[in-house]
């Protein structure tokens, strides 16, 4: 990266954190830390909501998403605005009524403290891995990609957002929230444009979209009911729904983000904002990644994406392997364009005859590519064992560091550790709320004053920055990032979800019955997908999105089932 | 429908006359955005 890119990327990231600390500077009581005071407005709430959601892993993952298996994964995000719906409709006016800090304080009013504290648990456990994650995930390709220390760069993310959210608390991270998401927004639109200027002027904009289309990046919907299908259309509208009920109406990093809201219409309407906006914003980032497919047809793309591992392979014995099969990808490559440049010319025809043979012609060669690199990853896993032989969260990057002008480069990186950054404050800032009002002040020490339990907040906060930092430290790279995220989600959620189901649609559901429904229904979910990994999962055979749906059935089906054993 | 939730109803939304209709706003244009994405998808594959 050039000089001035690095100015704007630690002017950006320096900002922020300063912004954060002297828009919060004398918070000095515990309902501002952890509400915000009550003060936030809709378009801020919805701001936060959608700032906390998009993490680094968003715009690292999702565009290679498209790039490698097309637009499908917009089909995910069809359940949430249903989901906003049904949160606003009834989780909202219940949670303002009993002006809670936390989800959980909800339960203990409904059942009893064992079921609060089983709930705070899981969200403890789960939401603690997932700071790891977020930290993690930009972290292992930032370093790589910027040549940095990766624990180092653990650090620098996790030092830097632990220092505004451990002085300003929830209005610190809602503050700095606004300010990242607009950097976010800028920094995808201002891609998205230079991705579509950087292709040869011969190639307008009609003819990349063909070229995506016809190359099978462009198929967003997919009504194929298919339970191992992990994003189809019937996945978005069931599966989906409650993993989105579970995340925004269960899980406190953001339930944190609403109630910080003025009042109950304000939340309600910063939670339409994200159910209306959600959806185009996965799209463009999507169809980003779809036009990097394209620029990457007319321009020669490594056969490898992650430079780190390739100049790796390139001290070993595999070595020569290694490049006679880049030989051989820049060979189909070569004819892969001609075939594209065809495929332009027959689509300008119109001739349908002369399209199709283009197309079959085209995705002919695209097979070969994909086969090359196929065994380019096989070479790589010879040559340096133990690598990560999954190159999409770096495709994105890779065509910025290589195509962007001088100054967007430092700006988009700045999106991404912007976005690691919002996604981590939100998250140390429920576990150190959680972990304060479900657990200290309610277990540990329930007499003390407001400024006691503003201090124990902070430092709450604090550990749980530290822990997130030692977890990214140790983790191992997943298969793609954002599964990662979504697969911890999903065997954890659906027992919360299962239990705030029980508490607001079933009335004559006692403590017990859900406490131990909620146990046996856990329990169940990570044996079922044990059974998934290995095979012998029988009916049970499904996508972890399924989890979801299955969890909070399971809890709502134990609890009736305890409660009829116990009443005979 | 609990107290909570029938007392949430009645506060008014901006520009709608119920929260309601905000809902069938946000659902409409769910609707509206699956049917491009299946036009989009139609004529570009």
């Amino acid at each position: 990266m050039s000089t001035i890119d690095w100015i704007v990327l630690f002017g950006t990231l320096v900002s922020i954190v300063a912004y954060g600390v002297w828009k919060t500077r004398g918070t000095k009581d515990m309902d501002s830390y952890l509400r915000g005071g009550n003060d936030t407005k809709w378009w801020a709430i919805g701001l936060s909501i959608m700032a906390t959601q998009a993490s680094a892993i968003t715009f690292l993952s999702t565009p290679g998403q498209a790039y490698n298996d097309g637009m499908g994964f917009v089909q995910f995000y069809f359940g949430l605005p249903i989901a906003m719906i049904i949160i606003a409709v009834f989780f909202l006016p219940i949670y303002y009524k009993l002006k809670v800090y936390t989800a959980y304080e909800y339960l203990e009013t409904r059942f009893d403290m064992k079921t609060r504290m089983l709930a705070a648990f899981i969200f403890l456990i789960q939401r603690g891995l997932g700071a790891g994650i977020t930290i993690y995930a930009p972290s292992i390709i930032l370093s790589s990609l910027l040549g940095w220390d990766l624990k180092a760069t653990n650090i620098v993310i996790g030092v830097m957002v632990i220092i505004y959210t451990v002085s300003g608390g929830t209005k610190a991270v809602t503050q700095t929230q606004k300010i990242q998401m607009g950097i976010m927004m800028g920094g995808m639109v201002l891609a998205g444009i230079f991705v579509i200027t950087s292709l040869p002027s011969s190639v307008g904009f009609g003819d990349a979209m063909h070229v995506a289309g016809k190359m099978g990046k462009l198929n967003v919907v997919d009504f194929t009911f298919d339970l191992e299908n992990r994003y189809s259309f019937w996945s978005g509208l069931t599966g989906a729904v409650f993993l989105f009920m579970s995340y925004f109406g269960t899980d406190q990093s953001q339930v944190q983000r609403y109630l910080s809201g003025k009042s109950l219409s304000e939340s309600r309407l910063g939670l339409m904002m994200n159910g209306l906006l959600k959806v185009p914003m996965q799209f463009i980032i999507l169809f980003i990644g779809a036009m990097v497919f394209v620029y990457y047809q007319y321009n020669q793309p490594p056969v490898f994406f992650n430079d780190t591992v390739t100049e790796q392979v390139y001290e070993t014995e595999y070595a020569d392997d290694f490049r006679a099969l880049e030989g051989e990808y820049e060979s189909i490559f070569s004819n892969k364009r001609e075939a594209i440049e065809d495929l332009n010319a027959a689509v300008d025809s119109g001739n349908e005859t002369t399209i199709t043979n283009a197309k079959t012609e085209v995705n002919r060669l695209q097979r070969l590519s994909d086969e090359i690199r196929d065994e380019a990853k096989t070479v790589i896993e010879a040559a340096v064992p133990g690598a990560e032989t999954n190159d999409k969260d770096y495709v994105f990057m890779t065509f910025v560091m290589n195509v962007l002008p001088i100054g967007i480069v430092g700006l988009l990186f700045a999106v991404i550790f912007s976005a690691a950054m919002s996604s981590t404050s939100s998250e140390l800032n429920a576990l150190g709320s959680t972990t304060t009002i479900d657990f200290y002040k309610r277990r540990v020490k329930q007499d003390a004053d407001d400024l006691h339990y503003l201090k124990s907040s902070k430092m709450f906060t604090l550990a749980w920055g530290i822990l997130a930092i030692i977890v990214a430290s140790t983790l191992s790279l997943f298969e793609n990032l954002i599964q990662a995220v979504n697969l911890i989600g999903s065997l954890f959620y659906p027992t919360v979800l299962g239990i705030f189901v029980v508490a607001f649609f079933f009335k004559s559901i006692r403590s017990n019955a859900v406490f131990y429904a909620a146990v046996i229904s856990q329990i169940l979910i990570i044996y079922i997908h044990y059974l998934n990994t290995q095979g012998t999962a029988g009916i049970f055979t499904m996508g972890f999105l399924w989890y979801n749906a299955l969890g909070c059935i399971m809890v709502v089906f134990f609890s009736f089932l305890i409660k009829l054993i116990r009443n005979k | 429908m609990t107290d909570e939730i029938k007392e949430a109803e009645e506060n008014k939304p901006p520009f709608f006359d119920s929260w309601s209709k905000m809902y069938w706003l946000v659902m409409a244009v769910l609707g509206i955005l699956i049917l491009l994405f299946y036009l989009f998808t139609q004529y570009y594959s």
